[in-house]
């Protein structure tokens, strides 16, 4: 038997979001599983441009920098958000931008927000600009420190 | 895909990893008002598989039964503390875990596997148990991991 008690249900759920159908697939799947569970859930995108990371002195530049990251990641989320909207759920989710490496970002905000279920995809084939191909997939089951569940 | 799942499909291997992962699956179907089905797969290459060579199909089924049985005890003991969840499935297969548990899936109709990460492999280096990660590669459904 095992020593340490009962796992509890899901209280937060997080799922990457990178605007590809897969990941559309698995907002689908984590907001039907937050509205079941009455968990909150988060959807993230990782923005990934290495010129955005860190900050400046300058608050001018910052300024930028972060007008940058929003630009970037918006109009992203706001495809997520939508089809939140679509499936009518209920469910009322936040947001998450991050900027740098996806799996290290991820593992960070699992860390900030308290999450206790990743909801992550998988494809096949890396094609060009899907952000989370295999081996991002990979490298989370590996190292996040709570239940994955990976849709196909 | 179904986005709710109806259909919960926990396999097990008698490691703690496997009983925490029936625990979990347990309330998420419970929560979710789904199926629960917990599945032991007898090793081809175990001790009670070389003592079926020969023996009728009932003697075989019967067998499966008995070294599944102590594995089922001990899912059943996580589940009884399960509120909500009316019952629960058993089923016993012989062969390769992996390959049953993708046969599993299809034959009973599952949409959700809960597994551990890693279960009786002696392989401490690997995170990920090669039962889990093939499941995951091969597996027409979405796999949870619990840890």
């Amino acid at each position: 038997m095992p020593s340490q008690p009962l796992q509890p249900k899901p209280r937060h759920l997080l799922v990457p979001f990178d605007g590809t159908d897969i990941s559309l697939a698995a907002v689908d799947l984590a907001s039907t599983l937050a509205k079941a569970l009455v968990a909150n859930l988060t959807i993230m995108h990782v923005v990934q441009d290495r010129s955005l990371t860190g900050s400046s002195l300058d608050e001018a530049d910052d300024g930028l920098r972060l007008a940058r990251i929003e630009a970037l990641a918006r109009p992203v989320l706001a495809k997520a958000f939508a089809r939140l909207a679509d499936l009518d759920t209920g469910v009322r989710a936040g947001e998450f931008i991050a900027v740098g490496e996806p799996a290290d970002e991820v593992l960070q905000a699992i860390d900030d927000l308290n999450v206790d279920l990743l909801v992550l995809w998988r494809t096949k084939h890396s094609a060009l600009g899907e952000l989370f191909f295999g081996s991002t997939s990979d490298d989370l089951l590996d190292r996040a420190p709570c239940p994955v569940v990976v849709l196909k | 895909m179904r986005p709710i799942p109806r259909h919960v499909l926990v396999p097990v291997d008698g490691s703690l990893h496997s009983m925490h992962a029936v625990a979990y699956a347990g309330r998420l179907a419970s929560s979710v008002g789904a199926r629960l089905t917990v599945l032991y797969v007898v090793l081809a290459t175990s001790s009670e598989a070389m003592g079926m060579r020969g023996l009728e199909r009932a003697d075989i089924d019967a067998k499966l039964h008995a070294a599944a049985a102590p594995v089922f005890a001990r899912a059943d003991a996580q589940l009884d503390t399960v509120a909500d969840l009316s019952t629960h499935g058993e089923v016993v297969r012989f062969g390769q875990p992996a390959a049953e548990i993708i046969t599993a899936v299809g034959q009973l109709d599952v949409d959700l596997i809960v597994m551990g990460s890693r279960g009786l492999s002696p392989l401490k280096e690997l995170l990920l148990g090669s039962v889990s990660e093939k499941v995951l590669r091969r597996a027409a459904c979405p796999v949870m991991v619990v840890r």
